[in-house]
């Protein structure tokens, strides 16, 4: 469709955006069903990372994925001739695909959207080089290297693996707020009526550049990730994946589509200040952005998702800017990456999930790892266990280096017109 | 361990001027990195990261906060650890 | 729905910094001088490309908040600063309403791979330079672009290959379109590293000329444009060509995009391809060879005076139009096709007679 001209196609004026399937790699678990169960449960996935050599990183503590098998879970793309961030994103897309109750024909027949966020791409891939380059020196260069290290590689993926075409396709690299941005640009075209349908989220894979830049930086946790713990002393890395696909209510409820939640609306904005603190007003803004977008009042507003990376500054910063649009009346605000350590790209896209996982299923993923709140950080943060709740409305940060923020909305979707929940 | 050889002055104040890009009478024992030399976050672990790698002590990484001065930063080595290989 | 307009455009390119230089050396088809790149740990001492001349980081941008800054954020910052000049400073309170989106192949991959080293290398593995951290974000060039000149607006940066600069176009419409931010600046950049050299060679022969730099034009909607229009954007389209089967994904694309343009193919005044290495490229000039009369097809420069320049091809062929002088009102078309598979079209209007000479 048209950068600005005005969408063709049988429904005038904006279609209601909805969320039908979830594809999820994880520490805690692969696909949606593990994911849910972990999530209710607490779970935590913290272990020894073994993708790279760790010796001699002041620790080796991540959250990697267990039980992936690239050639079982994917189609068409080889493992052989990818990078693991690709084949999570491809695997993950069809995972959610086939949670949608759709397949790879219905994807063809209609004109749609892939957008996956990442934040390192194939930088594993550029470790694996470098290492070959310092051992054997520029025969390491060879000529399937630069598709293979290419950061559009990982939506490239997802199209290659489904067999797709009439689709347009992009990757976002807005670090680790690249989920959202990817959700709220097929939302974006979706709603617009440009795209039948869209394959957005986020996916990045543990690799030894980024772990070297935040063990330098002092940010990595010893043990465990503790969001807004007072004694919280940093983030775990992590990697995973998580796909959504997004569709117009009328094309899910014409289908019998099993709906998660709506895609309300979002907001981007941009600190402009600092390449790696958080700026407090910048974020309130993102939020306020996102609220209006949705059309959402903050009372409204059941369970916040938060960026959460257990790091003393983003926490605080976070926090206080949830104050800022809630004032005291704040909702439960909880931090997943405890339980699923900072899956970079992923981490927002993953947040969504759970955002509506907790609307479908009534239940509120716990900040796990906790032991007291930070006085600074004055939230219910649901510390350790699950709690049943009626989510209807959830908001989910995602906050990048760069100070590229990106916040949205997700509502349970009422099946009959007229019951909205807004 | 402790180092118990005197600080290399003169390297820490190479070190720090280098990384503050300053000319050496502009760096007094107190003047501060951040608000004195527009230093930020990354400039103190810039210079925690160098004296390290330089002079081969460890300096634990909560010490960062306290590296605001020249003087704060020779107390700090006065204490630190020498790495093992 | 308003349309989004180009209300000002600028480069740092092979010919210097500045819109100007990129202009003069594409109106008259010349091609930039070929010089040494940065001196890298993989670089080849005798290895020339069409690099930006002389350009040094901090000496474009000056010592505050450089250090450590790799050569594709500080390309990309230099180019927003091109495109503001003229504008007063932002408030106190920065500039709410604008945003950028840049596309890039990978960021800075010399910058990733230093690390990486370095952290192989060093007596510990977490000894690697703490002023590059920042740039180890592919966001880094938007987001400094952003810092410097305080826009607070939606700040993407997409990578698609050789898509990246449709790909970015295409997004700022959409945020401008949706109401997300009243100017977009757009773009694309590449950085010449001889990684990106050995890269390039190994995939596409070793005769193959790289080339850097960074476009971007600054959109604003169409009925609220405080600046000229100097063109307006009709309409992108891109979707994805099965394994080297580029002809009938990109025949397509460009018949859907000057379907959504609303102009006939026979009213385009000139076509620019991005001229990519190997099959892909030469497919891709059929198509323009099917599409279009000769003469359509050599009204506006090639990027291939440029070099190979990948991710910021797209940009460099709006340029391309840009600098063209001719009557208002004509229609012009780039397209795109990466190796990979992406294919794309973009149709303009141009409003403007063009550069003066």
């Amino acid at each position: 469709m048209s950068a600005a001209g005005i969408p063709a196609g049988p429904v005038a004026g904006p279609r209601r955006v909805v969320l039908t399937g979830c594809g999820v790699l994880s520490s805690i678990g692969n696909g949606v069903a593990e994911f849910t169960t972990a999530l209710r449960a607490g779970r935590v996935g913290t272990g020894d990372i073994t993708v790279f050599d760790t010796t001699g990183f002041p620790s080796r503590r991540g959250h990697q994925v267990h039980g992936f098998d690239a050639a079982t879970a994917l189609h068409r793309v080889r493992p052989e001739h990818s990078g693991r961030a690709t084949q999570f994103a491809a695997a993950a897309a069809r995972m959610a695909l086939d949670d949608a109750g759709l397949d790879e024909a219905w994807l063809r027949e209609r004109r749609g959207t892939v957008v996956v966020g990442t934040t390192d791409g194939e930088v594993g891939e550029l470790d694996l080089l470098t290492r070959s380059a310092l051992a054997i020196g520029l025969g390491a260069f060879t000529g399937a290297a630069l598709s293979r290290t290419a950061t559009g590689s990982l939506a490239l993926g997802v199209v290659r693996e489904l067999g797709l075409s009439d689709v347009e396709s992009s990757t976002i690299a807005t670090a680790c707020a690249a989920g959202n941005y990817a959700i709220g640009a097929g939302f974006d075209a979706v709603r617009s009526g440009r795209s039948a349908w869209a394959l957005v989220g986020g996916a990045d894979a543990l690799n030894r550049k980024t772990f070297a830049g935040f063990a330098r930086l002092g940010l990595v946790a010893p043990d465990e990730c503790r969001p807004f713990d007072a004694d919280r002393v940093g983030l775990l890395t992590g990697e995973g994946a998580g796909l959504l696909l997004l569709e117009s209510e009328e094309s899910a409820l014409a289908r019998g589509a099993h709906i998660y939640a709506e895609v309300l609306g979002y907001g981007l904005n941009c600190d402009a200040s600092h390449p790696t603190t958080p700026e407090e007003n910048s974020v309130a803004r993102c939020i306020r952005l996102a609220l209006e977008s949705a059309s959402v009042k903050p009372d409204e507003v059941d369970l916040i998702s938060a960026h959460g990376t257990g790091t003393r500054t983003n926490d605080t910063t976070e926090i206080a800017a949830i104050r800022q649009v809630y004032g005291d009346e704040v909702p439960r605000t909880v931090g997943v990456k405890g339980m699923i350590g900072h899956t970079m790209g992923a981490a927002s896209a993953l947040g969504a999930i759970a955002s509506a996982l907790a609307i479908r299923h009534g239940f509120i993923p716990p900040t796990a790892n906790h032991r007291s709140t930070d006085p600074d950080c004055p939230v219910d943060v649901v510390p350790n266990a699950s709690v049943p709740a009626d989510v209807r409305i959830v908001q989910n940060n995602g906050l990048a280096f760069g100070g590229n923020n990106a916040v949205v909305l997700l509502g349970r979707h009422e099946s009959h017109r007229g019951e909205s929940v807004r | 361990m402790n180092v118990n050889t005197p600080v290399d002055v003169p390297a820490v104040r190479a070190i720090i001027t280098d990384i503050l890009e300053l000319d050496d009478d502009e760096l007094t024992g107190t003047s501060l990195f951040i608000e004195d030399h527009g230093a930020d976050s990354l400039g103190a672990i810039e210079i925690l990261s160098r004296i390290e790698k330089e002079l081969g002590v460890v300096i634990p990484q909560d010490a960062l906060v306290k590296l605001v001065h020249l003087d704060a930063v020779l107390d700090v080595l006065a204490t630190a650890e020498r790495r093992t290989p | 729905m308003s349309t989004a307009v180009i209300t000002a455009w600028s480069a740092v390119s092979p010919y210097g910094t500045g819109r100007a230089p990129l202009a003069a050396g594409l109106r008259t088809r010349t091609a930039p001088p070929e010089s040494a790149g940065p001196e890298e740990w993989t670089a080849q001492p005798a290895a020339t490309a069409r690099v930006v001349p002389g350009f040094e980081v901090r000496e474009a941008l000056g010592k505050a908040g450089t250090r450590g800054m790799d050569r594709l954020t500080g390309l990309a910052a230099v180019t927003v600063r091109e495109v503001l000049s003229g504008e007063p400073p932002a408030g106190e309170d920065g500039d709410l309403g604008t945003g950028i989106v840049l596309g890039t192949a990978s960021g800075s991959i010399q910058g990733f791979m230093e690390f990486t080293k370095a952290s192989l290398e060093g007596e510990r593995p977490i000894d690697v330079m703490p002023s590059r951290i920042p740039n180890m974000a592919m966001n880094r060039a938007a987001s400094a672009g952003a810092i410097r000149h305080a826009l607070k607006g939606p700040n993407t940066t997409v990578a698609a290959g050789r898509l990246s600069g449709l790909v970015a176009l295409d997004q700022a419409c959409r945020l401008l379109a949706d109401g997300r931010a009243e100017r977009m600046l757009a773009g694309s950049a590449e950085e010449f590293s001889a990684t990106r050299a050995h890269l390039t060679r190994a995939a596409h022969g070793d005769g193959v000329v790289l080339g850097e730099g960074c476009v971007m034009v600054l959109l604003e909607h169409g009925d609220t444009a405080t600046g000229e229009p100097l063109a307006e954007v009709l309409a992108v389209h891109h979707r994805v060509a099965p394994p080297g089967e580029f002809t009938a994904a990109l025949t397509a694309a460009v018949r859907a995009a000057l379907a959504e343009a609303g102009v006939p193919s026979g009213t385009v005044w000139a076509a620019v391809p991005g001229e990519a290495p190997g099959p892909a490229g030469e497919q891709e000039r059929r198509v323009h060879e099917e599409l279009f009369p000769a003469d359509v097809r050599a009204r506006a420069a090639s990027v291939a005076l440029l070099g190979e320049t990948a991710a910021a091809t797209g940009a460099y062929q709006l340029a391309a139009l840009l600098s063209e002088p001719g009557e208002p009102g004509r229609i012009a078309l780039v397209t795109a096709t990466d190796p990979d598979g992406p294919v794309g079209c973009a149709v303009l209007r141009l409003l403007t007679e063009g550069e003066s000479a």
